[in-house]
């Protein structure tokens, strides 16, 4: 426990210098950008003239110089103010805590759903490497990886929504139903199964590669050769030693995995309508919104380092060998 | 109406009319059944939803049923209108004021009732000093008195045409309520989302993201109206969402052409299923190449008339817009009658004619077999916008010029081409909003500022087409002032400060059991007050 | 045994090794089999796959050559997928190497930075830097290889560090090479293939990046990419899917290719250092 609270000191401490670094550098690229948030904003309304434009400005602050801009902006996270969303007309932050639940829905029904299956088929994969079953389950697990998620996304809606009529196209509940409680909770997962099953098996490839290889890492090494030699079953040595031992790199892969899925959800939450985190980043961007977009880099960045950070801490304690002192950056 | 489309539009269209007109009659609109909650496909979320300041079809879209006009469009009432929040208007022989009857015992949604003094505050708080629109038709405004609560007498400072004032009153007028406003900043007032109207339906929920839901107004003037009893914007950004989701019947209307142009042909096929293109006829978008004459090359005629006859309007017509569309021939469409005049020149789809004009212009082609580079900008805002670009750049390319497609999003877009003017040519959409003083004519004026969307931003300067607009906006005679157009027309066709390719309006793809759709010329962004579900 | 008949051996190998020289064919030959710009209007639009000779794949929404279009897309697509990927191996290389080599403050400024850019969704760094740029070739590759090297640059670096402790290093520093000499002829080609072996998972998912992209509408308009063609075709992917078909399936199989051949890639470097 003493080690485990010692190394999350220690990466809270060596994560702000990383944030600072993620600020400054979107920062500089929003500033770059051509175009602002009221040039957005002028063509939603059709155009307006040129006092229209002065005022517009001035109100949203962009008047005002780089440096000074800057210097607000860190002075007002350090009260965990992310601003003032231009293109909503709200803060930032709220918009944000509003759409981040429905993400972390999305993503972490992903990632269980990816883990899950990918680590099985990847032990029945591992369990008889080169054979038959392990050529198609990799062979296959591919061809969904390399299968664009947004196409995915757009077939799995023809077939089970439109033709077949099972489950909802789009959204994340069933608008203005008034439903409570646990119908809610199963109407929610209806609408989730269609794109969490279009982000979950993008990166079930990669659980399945991960354990695959580790299996037949680990089935030659000598604890297995010496349980083989003992005559244990087959099926036995997979699930009690061999798996077991593959687990610990498909738990780093958990982490290094969750900012590759925040990033397909944007594409994800864009083709089946979830108002979530991804499609907020889109919006965002689309209407030149930038304390938004930097409040959306900022938290998913501070919602990385915390996934890995759990990560590092469960890897920790399923891996007495691994001191706290070498689980570095 | 006059429709002057394509053979293939009309053969589309013709059974749709019989279908929706019979739909339309009176009797029926009476008899339609009331209650049911409708539900329709939004595919933005405006930021401002108040239509007094922001007058665009976005925010129409939801805000009409809530917040009304003085006037409606209207397919069979005079001059084109039906009274909404006015019963009457008349003009003043010197153009110097217009009065309106205001009708009575309408009340705010708030159970105050609706005076003139909400309109006389509208029109000096609002719609002149803050509305994009409304700057420039009451430009002139200096006063609005209020005689008795049911009269508003619009005063000018300079002779304003009762015939702009008319045209305008769909889009400019949205009242709002003076007790709501007044004494606050308006452009900071939440009322700017959290509407208060007189409309038939009331605002009663926003779900960022997911939805809008509008309930019904009981106390509403329209007798026996509205026929619904909840009307529910569901937001579905992706194009292909709209079309999957009516035909999965999870909603019922899809308007704007949120289903793609491509897939109407196939989901008009799908049993219960409606593509209707009437109800747009006052929405006119208008395809036009915007050309920035600082480019030395496109300063020169010769070049502007050779681009014009390079450009196949007959593909983009049948092949872009699917028919569902027609060939422009200037800055006036064809179905706005008033003061569409066919009497321009014509520009040929003609290859050699545009190559023997470059020639012409002293630009051979080079070893290459191109004569000249140039970059541009299709405007991102339109599917049809962008496949437009990609056409220009290969109809451009027959005719020895080489185009670099510039693809911005909206943002980056309105500032290079409006602000920093860092485009050769663009493809642009902008609206004919029923007369062209309003968003026509700023299109080839000279001496706007730059920073301003949707106006000349390409340093044109023609005194004579100047003149011909600063006459046309003070002449009080509607005929002469229609004639001042006609030669507006000819003008900008002859000189080409653009060059206006095809105009079209929007589809509206319902379910059968969706009454009375599309039964005025502005029917998407006007208030349903008699929409009605089947049971 | 040279390195290639290794690779040839595993059936992997092999057969990600013919998808890829097939790409390569296809990419080179595109402009002599179908010259001029794919983007051309070759046809009437929306004419089925299989019905006309000329244009045996039929044509799009505008009526443009599917075959053409395929066939260039390869050009496109392997470019950016080969160009991001390169980027980012170089940059990672160079950094990873600087770290690892200058070690104290230089090395925790720079993992710092290399650990500021993998926290960062790199789809949502991408998604940032086009949409503020401007969508063109050369800046879709960059925003793509921006989100892709810190991966390579952690592995050089830990790569650097072992091997600086080897004999051949202290050799060098005892006849006394320059640090600079050192680090760039004997750790850096020492340290630098099982970095590459990275190069092909890099080049899948910037192939797969510029897909999304262009599905955002945020691909350059001037080329024809994969991706803008599935990106366009979904319009139509009810009434024609072939459209969003037809470039899907060459994605799939590029991507397949790339990573066939990486596995077996990874396995004779791997075979390879284990030799004594």
């Amino acid at each position: 426990m003493k080690r485990a609270m010692l190394l999350l000191r220690r990466r809270a401490i060596s994560s702000i210098p990383v944030l600072l670094i993620v600020i400054v550098f979107t920062f500089l690229l929003l500033e770059s950008a051509s175009g602002d948030a009221v040039d957005a904003y002028l063509v939603s309304i059709g155009g307006g003239d040129a006092a229209l434009v002065q005022s517009l400005r001035q109100s949203y602050g962009l008047d005002q110089g780089m440096a000074t801009r800057l210097w607000l902006y860190f002075s007002a996270l350090l009260r965990f103010d992310l601003g003032w969303s231009v293109a909503f007309d709200r803060p930032v932050l709220g918009l944000i805590l509003e759409r981040l639940p429905n993400t972390l829905l999305l993503m972490g029904s992903a990632t269980a759903l990816s883990f899950c299956l990918g680590s099985l088929l990847g032990i029945v994969a591992g369990a008889r490497p080169d054979s038959f079953r392990d050529r198609f389950l990799s062979i296959g697990s591919l061809l969904l990886y390399a299968i664009p998620g947004f196409w995915l996304g757009l077939v799995l809606v023809i077939v089970f929504a439109v033709n077949l009529r099972w489950l909802p196209t789009s959204g994340i509940e069933t608008i203005a139903s008034g439903k409570q409680g646990l119908a809610r909770a199963m109407d929610i997962g209806k609408h989730l199964i269609l794109p969490v099953s279009a982000l979950g098996f993008i990166y079930l490839a990669l659980f399945l590669r991960v354990m695959r290889a580790g299996m037949v890492e680990t089935w030659r090494m000598d604890f297995v050769l010496f349980a083989r030699s003992k005559g244990l079953s087959r099926l036995r040595i997979v699930l009690r030693h061999v798996a077991r031992n593959a687990l610990l790199p498909l738990v780093t892969v958990l982490g290094l995995q969750s900012a590759a899925m925040l990033g397909g959800s944007v594409v994800i939450e864009s083709v089946f309508a979830i108002p979530g985190f991804g499609r907020l980043a889109q919006e965002a961007v689309n209407g030149r919104d930038a304390p938004l977009l930097m409040g959306i880099i900022i938290v998913s960045a501070v919602s990385v380092i915390f996934v890995n950070l759990v990560v590092d801490i469960a890897y920790a304690f399923l891996d007495p060998r691994v001191g706290a002192s070498e689980a570095g950056a | 109406m006059d429709h002057a489309v394509s053979r293939r539009f009309v053969l589309q269209s013709t059974a749709l009319l019989l279908a929706s007109t019979a739909l339309s009659s009176k009797a029926l609109a009476q008899d339609a059944p009331a209650g049911g909650r409708l539900v329709v496909a939004a595919d933005s979320e405006p930021k401002s939803l108040n239509p007094a300041i922001v007058a665009s079809n976005g925010v129409f879209f939801i805000a009409s049923k809530v917040i009304e006009p003085l006037a409606e469009a209207s397919f069979d009432g005079e001059n084109g209108l039906a009274p909404r929040l006015a019963t009457h208007w008349e003009g003043s022989e010197d153009g110097l004021s217009v009065t309106f009857k205001l009708r009575e015992g309408v009340k705010w949604h708030d159970g105050k009732p609706f005076t003139s003094a909400d309109v006389a505050f509208s029109a000096l708080q609002i719609w002149k000093p803050l509305q994009n629109l409304g700057r420039i038709v009451f430009a002139n405004l200096e006063t609005v008195e209020t005689p008795d609560d049911h009269t508003a007498i619009f005063r000018f400072s300079k002779p304003t045409p009762l015939q702009l004032v008319r045209n305008a009153l769909p889009a400019v007028t949205s009242v709002v309520a003076k007790h709501i406003f007044d004494g606050t900043d308006i452009a900071k007032n939440p009322a700017n989302n959290q509407l208060v109207g007189t409309g038939p339906f009331k605002l009663a929920e926003y779900k960022p993201g997911e939805y809008y839901r509008l309930e019904r107004n009981p106390d509403y003037w329209g007798e026996g109206q509205p026929k619904l009893n909840e009307v529910i914007y569901r937001v579905l950004p992706d194009r292909a969402a709209a079309g999957s989701a009516l035909e999965a019947e999870e909603i019922q209307l899809a308007a704007f052409s949120a289903v793609p142009l491509a897939d109407l042909d196939r989901i008009s096929k799908v049993p219960g299923i409606k593509v209707v293109t009437k109800g747009y006829e006052a929405l006119t978008y208008q395809l036009v190449v915007e050309i920035n004459h600082r480019r030395k090359e496109l300063a020169d005629l010769k070049v502007r008339r050779a681009i014009a006859h390079a450009i196949d309007k007959k593909f983009v017509v049948d092949t872009i817009f699917l028919g569902y569309a027609t060939a422009s021939t200037g800055p006036v469409p064809k179905n706005a009658p008033e003061f569409y005049s066919a009497d321009v020149p014509a520009y040929d789809f003609d290859v050699e004619k545009a190559n023997a004009l470059l020639d012409e212009a002293g630009y051979p082609r080079g070893a290459d077999g191109t004569r000249f580079a140039l970059k541009l900008l299709p405007a991102p805002y339109f599917n049809e916008t962008r496949q437009f670009g990609d056409y220009l750049r290969q109809a451009l390319a027959a005719v020895g010029i080489d185009a670099e497609l510039v693809n911005n999003d909206a943002a980056a877009h309105q500032k290079a081409v409006y602000t920093d003017h860092a485009f050769d040519l663009a493809v642009a959409p902008p609206v004919f909003r029923g007369d062209p003083a309003i968003s026509t004519t700023i299109l080839v004026q000279s001496g706007i500022p730059a920073g301003v969307g949707f106006s000349n931003q390409g340093g044109y300067a023609s005194a004579e087409i100047d003149g011909v607009i600063a006459t046309a906006a003070q002449t009080i005679d509607a005929k002469a002032r229609t004639l001042l157009y006609n030669d507006f027309q000819r003008l900008v066709v002859e000189d080409l400060p653009l060059i206006n390719v095809a105009e079209w309006g929007f589809i509206t793809v319902a379910r059968d059991t969706v009454l009375n759709v599309a039964n005025n010329p502005r029917w998407a962004v006007s208030n349903w007050a008699d929409t009605a579900l089947q049971a | 045994m040279s390195f290639f008949t290794r690779l040839l051996r595993s059936p992997e190998g092999a057969f990600g090794m013919i998808i890829l020289a097939a790409l390569v064919l296809v990419a080179l030959l595109a402009p002599i089999l179908f010259p001029g710009d794919p983007l051309r209007i070759a046809g009437p639009a929306l004419l089925p796959p299989f019905s006309d000779p000329a244009l045996p794949l039929g044509t799009d929404r505008l009526g443009r050559d599917v075959l053409a279009g395929l066939m260039h897309g390869a050009r496109t697509s392997l470019t950016v997928g080969i160009a991001a990927a390169l980027m980012a191996i170089v940059l990672g290389a160079l950094v990873g190497t600087a770290a690892g080599f200058a070690g104290g403050l230089i090395d925790e400024a720079l993992m710092r930075v290399v650990d500021a850019f993998q926290i960062v969704p790199s789809f949502l760094l991408a998604l940032a830097i086009v949409s503020v740029v401007g969508p063109s070739l050369p800046v879709v590759i960059a925003a793509i290889a921006l989100g892709a090297w810190a991966d390579p640059a952690r592995l050089t670096r830990a790569q650097v560090l072992s091997i600086r402790e080897r004999d051949y290093v202290a050799a060098a520093e005892v006849i006394g090479m320059h640090p600079l000499e050192i680090a760039l002829k004997q750790v850096l080609p020492n340290a630098l293939p099982p970095v590459l072996a990275l190069t092909s998972v890099i080049v899948a998912a910037a192939i797969l990046t510029e897909a999304a992209l262009s599905f955002l509408g945020l691909g350059d308009p001037n080329v024809v990419t994969w991706g803008s063609m599935i990106a366009e075709g979904r319009n139509v992917i009810r009434s024609a899917a072939f459209l969003s078909i037809a470039p899907g399936l060459a994605l799939v199989v590029t991507v397949i290719g790339v990573y066939l051949f990486s596995e077996a890639l990874s396995r004779v470097i791997a075979g390879g250092r284990a030799r004594p």
